[in-house]
C-alpha cells in the first residue's frame, strides 16, 4: 500500500475506523490488528468500489464488515468474547481513552450485540435514520425502533448515569 | 448531571488523543509468523498421524505371520516422520527477526526443499508399499492356493509371472509418479495454507513494490 493511497483515501476516514475497531476490540494489541486488517481490506478491495455510494460509507461498510469478520474467527477460538462478562484484566485494558465516560461507554457498546454496536456507531456519528436503515437493509422506522432500545440497554449497561 | 450517550461520545473525541491512529507498519509481521505456528502445529499432528499409523503395518505384520515384511513398511513410514522431525528442526530455526516478507520466503524455500526431499524419499516408499502389501497379502492368503493351482513353470518364487510383472509395472508407475501423487496428497491436508501462502506472497510483493 503505498503513503499516498493511505494519506488521500484513508487518512481521512480514520476517526470512523478507530472509533469502528474500538467498538469491536478489548485490547490495544487487537485493536491495532483490527485497524491494519481494515485498512489492508480497503487497499485490497479498492477496485471493488463502484461509486453508487460515498467512498465514506463504503469505507464504514466495509471497516464493520471486516471488524465482524474478525470478531467471528476469534469466537472460534476465545470464548466470551462478547458475552456480557469481560474478564477483569481486559476490562483493564480496554480503558483505552484518557475521557473516562467514553470509555465506560465504550465497554457498554462492547456488550451489545455485533449489529447493534455497528447501528449505535453510525448512529452517534450522526448519520440518519434513512442512511442507516439503507446500509442494513431496514426500514427507518424500524432502525428507529431499534436506537430506541439499544439506547435503553446501554442506560442499563451504564446504571443509569445517562439520560 | 446526567449526559447523554450522544454528548459522551461528542465530548471524548474532542480529544484528538482518542483517534491517533495505529502505524500500519509491519502490516504481515504477525500473519507471517501465525501462518507458520499454524503450518508448523498442522505438520506436527501430520507427523505423529504418521507414526502411530506405522504401528499398523507392524501389528499387521505380527498376526500374519509375515513381521519381517510389516517391520519393513513400518521403518520406512517412522524413517518419513524422522525426515520430518529433521526438516521441523530447521524450520524452527528461521529467522523471526527479519521482516515478515523475508521470513514468508524463508519458509517458502524451506517448504520447496522439504518437498523435493520428500518426493525423493517417496520415490521408493510408494512402490515399497505396493510391494510389500502384495507380499503380505500372497504370503498370508494367497500362498497355498496359488502353488495348488498354477503348474511350477509359470511361478517364480511361488507368485504367478504375470502377476509379478503387473506389481513391477505398478511400482514403477508409483515410482515415476511419486511427486505428482505426493503432490496430491499434500493439497488435500495443505492445500488450503498453500494457497493462502501463495496470495500472502503476492500481496507483499505487490505491497513492496507500491512503496
Amino acid at each position: 500500500m503505498s503513503s499516498d493511497f493511505y494519506t488521500t483515501y484513508i487518512q481521512p476516514h480514520s476517526g470512523i475506523i478507530i472509533k469502528i475497531c474500538r467498538a469491536y476490540t478489548n485490547t490495544q494489541e487487537d485493536f491495532e490488528d483490527y485497524y491494519q486488517e481494515v485498512c489492508l481490506q480497503i487497499w485490497r478491495s479498492k477496485d471493488n468500489f463502484q461509486q453508487k455510494s460515498d467512498w465514506s460509507t463504503w469505507v464504514y461498510r466495509l471497516a464493520v464488515n471486516v471488524c465482524l469478520t474478525l470478531l467471528k474467527k476469534k469466537k472460534n477460538n476465545v470464548q466470551n468474547f462478547a458475552s456480557d462478562y469481560l474478564p477483569p484484566e481486559m476490562e483493564e485494558e480496554s480503558k483505552a481513552f484518557q475521557d473516562e465516560d467514553l470509555s465506560l461507554l465504550y465497554d457498554a457498546i462492547r456488550k451489545l450485540s455485533e449489529i447493534d454496536r455497528a447501528i449505535i456507531l453510525l448512529y452517534l456519528e450522526e448519520k440518519s435514520y434513512q442512511e442507516i436503515a439503507e446500509t442494513f437493509n431496514a426500514t427507518s422506522n424500524n432502525i428507529g425502533v431499534r436506537i430506541k432500545r439499544i439506547k435503553e440497554r446501554l442506560k442499563k449497561l451504564l446504571h443509569g448515569k445517562v439520560n | 448531571m446526567e449526559k447523554s450517550i450522544e454528548s459522551i461520545w461528542k465530548k471524548g473525541f474532542i480529544n484528538q488523543e482518542a483517534l491517533v491512529a495505529p502505524k500500519i507498519n509491519a502490516l504481515y509481521e504477525k500473519k507471517s509468523i501465525n501462518f507458520v505456528d499454524k503450518f508448523i502445529r498442522d505438520f506436527k499432528i501430520n507427523l505423529w498421524a504418521i507414526g502411530v499409523f506405522a504401528f499398523g503395518p507392524l501389528f499387521l505384520g505380527l498376526v500374519g505371520n509375515v513381521l519381517g515384511l510389516g517391520m519393513i513398511l513400518s521403518l520406512s513410514l517412522w524413517y518419513l516422520v524422522y525426515y520430518g522431525q529433521k526438516k521441523l528442526k530447521v524450520l524452527k530455526g528461521l529467522e523471526k527477526t527479519n521482516t515478515s516478507y523475508d521470513y514468508i520466503k524463508q519458509f517458502d524455500g524451506w517448504l520447496k526443499n522439504t518437498i523435493n526431499g520428500y518426493t525423493k524419499i517417496y520415490r521408493f516408499v510408494y512402490p515399497l508399499v505396493l510391494i510389500i502389501s502384495t507380499l503380505c497379502v500372497w504370503e498370508t492368503f494367497l500362498k497355498q492356493e496359488i502353488i495348488n493351482h498354477y503348474d511350477s513353470a509359470s511361478l517364480i518364487w511361488g507368485i504367478p509371472k504375470m502377476g509379478l510383472i503387473m506389481v513391477a509395472i505398478g511400482a514403477v508407475l508409483l515410482s515415476v509418479f511419486a511427486r505428482k501423487i505426493y503432490y496430491f496428497d499434500m493439497n488435500l491436508v495443505y492445500g488450503s495454507q498453500f494457497k493462502k501462502l501463495r496470495e500472502m506472497i503476492a500481496e507483499m510483493e505487490e505491497l513492496r513494490n507500491e512503496e
